[in-house]
């Protein structure tokens, strides 16, 4: 599979990420990288524990490169969890949050194996 | 060469993806935090041209490096461009409060970052590069001025040089007693404070002063050319004779003019203004020009009370002496000589000391 079909199937813009990274081997290459840490597994504990600090962290974290990645939905989800936790213990609950997150990162890593 | 980017982020696929943009621009060195990245920055911030960094980092992150940067100057030096996927107003406003140059928001665009990393290291270089000239600029004035300094310093003894050989030379020629000459110094130095304090007009200050004060000595360096059946003749002189008396000052600037060349300017000016002025009356009546008032540099005026002064009140062959009451009547009354008002007033108020000056044995 390519990386144009990865975004077609997560129903991202191939092109608009295209037109920033330059070229399509260095956007697989990213991609690749993207999911060699589990992300999301270390900000569930980090909640778990309410390590509010190092979960906004690792959601911004996760923000940053999904934008950068041109994933939009993975980028909005982490945006509102962002905004939850950013000034510590969040006041809302944030479960159904945690979940977008986790279940959008995931549809890309099972995307990435795919390439 | 000093031309490395240190970027800093605790992602390595953002820094991975900083690096591709930059690498063929740059030597990149990176970070996975603040404290490594103030390591790396301590050790060789002369070769890091651009600092790109996070701000939500583990342990010390973006705003406290940015910080630290701030209070140490660093940032005046190395354009530090802040990258995040922040949105907040906010937080891009403390940034720039901090001393970052530039906020690029994610998501990253090649040519973008390129663009705008190679624009602040370009005028940071180049800003860097004209601060380096106005310093050395500035040490080289620095230095051309020390030696100007020495220098006048040296011309400044060596026309104090030139004046002891010429009083040496009156005073050799029995022309005038070495206490005259140190008598009419003082008077001098004491007038012209006075005159500084009371009248800036003239624009007298310490350093003029000394030069007008050890000019003085050589006032009537002219008379060595007079022969001594005139000079030392006792009673009154011919009219003739007298004519050429006059000649004396004159004839001294022909001496002085012919080593002008040797000495520093102040002092060849002050000493050729005395010794053709010196005899130049308030009145127009004086000699050799006949130059009115203020016309006639203030020095020249100043010695000629001065030796006006020290004749009345000491002994000369072709003369009896006044006492001093006598002899400052006679010059305030313009009996003889003829003064400013100016030079009056200030002859006046340092009357005590001038008499002081006056009764000691030199």
């Amino acid at each position: 599979m390519t990386a144009k079909e990865v975004y077609a199937n997560l129903g991202e813009d191939y092109e608009e990420v295209l037109s920033r990274l330059m070229n399509e081997e260095r956007i697989t290459k990213y991609l690749k990288k993207f999911v060699v840490e589990d992300y999301t597994t270390k900000m569930k504990e980090s909640i778990a524990e309410k390590n509010w600090e190092e979960a906004f962290r690792i959601a911004h974290s996760l923000k940053g490169m999904g934008m950068n990645m041109g994933t939009a939905k993975l980028y909005n989800s982490c945006e509102t969890l962002c905004d939850a936790l950013r000034n510590g213990e969040p006041t809302v609950d944030i479960s159904d949050m945690v979940s977008q997150v986790s279940a959008e990162y995931a549809k890309i890593v099972e995307q990435v194996a795919l390439l | 060469m000093n031309n490395s980017i240190l970027i800093v982020d605790d992602q390595p696929l953002n820094r991975q993806t900083l690096r591709e943009i930059l690498e063929n621009d740059y030597e990149i060195v990176e970070a996975g935090d603040g404290e490594e990245a103030l390591h790396i920055i301590e050790a060789g911030k002369d070769s890091i041209v651009g600092i790109l960094l996070d701000i939500y980092m583990p342990g010390m992150n973006g705003y406290q490096v940015l910080a630290h940067l701030f209070e140490h100057g660093i940032s005046d030096n190395i354009p530090v461009l802040i990258i995040s996927s922040e949105s907040s107003l906010k937080v891009e406003r403390k940034c720039f409060d901090l001393g970052a140059v530039d906020y690029i928001k994610k998501p990253f665009d090649y040519k973008l970052v390129r663009k705008r990393v190679n624009n602040f290291v370009y005028l940071y270089n180049y800003k860097n590069m004209l601060e380096e000239r106005v310093e050395s600029q500035t040490q080289t004035l620095r230095r051309q001025y020390a030696i100007l300094f020495n220098q006048a310093d040296k011309l400044k003894k060596s026309s104090l040089h030139v004046i002891d050989i010429l009083s040496n030379i009156i005073e050799s020629r029995n022309l005038e007693s070495g206490a005259h000459v140190q008598r009419v110094k003082s008077y001098t130095e004491i007038i012209a404070n006075e005159m500084m304090r009371l009248y800036p007009e003239y624009g007298l200050n310490k350093e003029k002063i000394e030069i007008i004060t050890n000019a003085s000595a050589i006032h009537d360096i002219g008379k060595i050319v007079i022969l001594d059946d005139i000079l030392l003749k006792p009673g009154k002189l011919t009219e003739e004779e007298y004519d050429t008396m006059k000649l004396h000052t004159v004839l001294g600037c022909d001496i002085l003019d012919k080593i002008r060349e040797d000495w520093g300017e102040e002092y060849g000016d002050c000493c050729y203004e005395i010794c053709r002025y010196h005899h130049e009356r308030y009145d127009g009546g004086g000699y050799p020009e006949g130059l009115v008032g203020d016309n006639i540099p203030i020095s020249a005026q100043i010695v000629s009370v001065s030796d006006v002064y020290d004749a009345l009140t000491h002994e000369r062959c072709y003369k009896d002496t006044y006492s001093k009451d006598e002899a400052f009547d006679m010059i305030i009354n313009g009996e003889c000589g003829v003064f400013g008002p100016k030079l009056m007033k200030a002859f006046e108020n340092v009357r005590e000391e001038l008499e002081t000056v006056s009764d000691l044995e030199i």
